[in-house]
């Protein structure tokens, strides 16, 4: 029987949506640290570059091969070319792995969310969160049995993205877009006025936006730019082909790119300010420079946020709520929109309902994050994490230019496409980005990735443990991907050439 | 803040704030001009 595909009641809940997809933790945690480390205020011209040369680009490549295909990402190759169907699989696969440990770190910041009331971290926030709140064991392969403290938030988060899933995309993606993203803008501009208020505040953004022109000749930074435009705009997740499928037919697709692209890149520069201004008050507060409390990631926001908290004047409760809250948030529309792939391919292929694909899929990855609920849990999750990134999604970034420009040389077609339907017509600039640079860059990338994973073991773990859970779930996805490759396709979706359907 | 970082805090949210305000505008006044010739 054919199915009804979901569809976005407009251009407007899927720009929410897809804005929703790429404002996530990084956005927060991540843009500001990389910024300060690569040139600082200088780093705004390999930024923009890289957003303009590959960022914009491969999400425009990725709505095109969605919407002109019309299907999830293993049907969307498959109507690309039969050979990639698996290239489809395995990303819907890599963002269903990320998923497992993304509710967990969700799970962590509800947590905190709650800890904000009366700052119940203590003094000692380094201790509360390795010690009591995680109670990390000593070696890798101690898992420690599961931590209670996680398990309930993170039963909470489930069940709540369990019933938004459950919906059909425009009921519950949407809508919960819709609501949540103007409030975490919201909540955004409070703690970045805040921040950039505080007693200290001049010092931390004058670490962060001083140029410093001559790191522009290093390489690094601009490796580093390009690869905080790639994991920040949700490319590589088969996300965006997915959401693009979702999109009416003559939907426009190169506008809501660019006010996609540019939402989520003015809303890190924003996050980038409250954040310095904040640090630039601790180390004011502490008495040190502002290198002496940068940090990024969960350091950042588990150890050091809640630092600056203790030591805000007034109203220090509320600012935490409204941090740990803007994380939370942020984190929900980026899980809903790493699932979904997954979720969407399954119903493609073996034509079942909505319900029976989410249950599948939502199931499995519950199961999956209780490894990361366990004492040795964020050993587990910090390893894994650095596979799928620095691996499965960069491969499959570079795979997908190949596929399209290369292989299937199917470039100008989707060129085409975009421009048949939308405001903002794309030139040849898209087509040599596509070809040439994107695929180049995401090349040298992986190159150096593979270059530094040679060189010593990563963040001194085991190499049994890189071996198992590292290489394992990169081999784990690709033996998924051809299994599923070569399954027969149980719904009435043949698969039809992108020209035919163009003409029709 | 020092002049420098001034100066960059001005271009980075002109790109950037600026960029989606003005493709947000686009976007606006595309839709009312289909909207003028398909009313319905």
């Amino acid at each position: 029987m054919a199915q009804v595909r979901d569809q976005w009641t407009g251009r407007a809940g899927f720009i929410m949506a897809a804005v929703g997809s790429a404002i996530g933790l990084g956005n927060i945690w991540r843009y500001p640290y990389v910024a300060y480390e690569n040139g600082g205020g200088a780093f705004l011209i390999p930024y923009f570059f890289a957003l303009l040369t590959a960022g914009i680009p491969i999400l425009l490549l990725e709505y095109a091969l969605g919407h002109g295909h019309k299907g999830s990402s293993p049907l969307a190759y498959r109507r690309l070319s039969k050979k990639w169907e698996w290239l489809g699989w395995w990303q819907a696969l890599i963002a269903f792995l990320i998923s497992t440990y993304y509710m967990v770190i969700l799970a962590w910041a509800l947590s905190y969310t709650w800890f904000s009331f009366g700052t119940q971290w203590g003094g000692d926030t380094e201790k509360f969160f390795f010690d009591q709140y995680l109670g990390v064991t000593d070696s890798f392969w101690n898992f420690g049995g599961l931590q209670m403290n996680v398990v309930i938030p993170l039963l909470l988060v489930w069940i709540f993205v369990y019933f938004v899933m459950r919906q059909q995309a425009h009921k519950g993606i949407e809508r919960l877009s819709r609501i949540i993203m103007p409030i975490l803008i919201v909540m955004m501009i409070i703690i970045t006025i805040r921040g950039v208020t505080l007693d200290g505040a001049t010092v931390g953004l004058n670490a962060l936006l001083t140029p410093d022109f001559g790191a522009l000749i290093h390489p690094e930074v601009w490796v580093a730019a390009y690869g905080q435009v790639f994991f920040s705009l949700s490319v590589g997740f088969a996300t965006m082909i997915t959401y693009a499928s979702y999109l009416k037919k003559d939907e426009d697709l190169s506008n809501s790119g660019l006010i996609a692209a540019l939402s989520n890149s003015g809303f890190e520069f924003m996050a980038a300010l409250g954040v310095f201004g904040a640090l630039g008050f601790l180390a004011a507060q502490s008495g040190v420079d502002v290198q002496g409390v940068v940090a990024s990631g969960v350091g950042l926001a588990f150890v050091v946020f809640p630092q600056i908290i203790n030591e805000l004047p007034w109203l220090n409760s509320m600012f935490g709520v409204l941090f740990f809250g803007s994380l939370v948030f942020a984190g929900l529309t980026s899980v809903v929109s790493i699932v979904e792939p997954a979720i969407s391919a399954i119903r493609d292929k073996l034509g079942t309902t909505r319900t029976a694909a989410v249950n599948w899929i939502c199931g499995s990855s519950f199961v999956i994050s209780f490894l990361y609920a366990t004492k040795g849990g964020i050993n587990y999750l910090d390893l894994i994490d650095h596979f799928l990134n620095s691996y499965g999604l960069l491969v499959g970034a570079v795979l997908m230019t190949i596929a399209v420009a290369w292989t299937s040389r199917k470039v100008r077609d989707l060129q085409s496409h975009i421009n048949r339907v939308s405001d903002v017509h794309i030139g040849s600039w898209w087509v040599i980005c596509i070809s040439v640079v994107t695929p180049l860059v995401l090349f040298i990338m992986t190159g150096m990735n593979i270059w530094e994973e040679l060189q010593a073991p990563y963040g001194d773990m085991p190499y049994s443990g890189i071996l198992i859970m590292g290489y394992g779930s990169l081999l784990l996805a690709l033996i998924a991907a051809v299994i599923f490759h070569h399954m027969e396709w149980k719904a009435n979706m043949e698969p039809v050439q992108f020209n035919e359907k163009e003409g029709a | 803040m020092n002049t420098g970082a001034i100066v960059m805090l001005v271009l980075g949210a002109t790109g950037l704030w600026g960029g989606l305000a003005y493709f947000l505008w686009y976007a606006w006044r595309c839709s009312k001009k289909k909207q003028n010739v398909n009313p319905s």
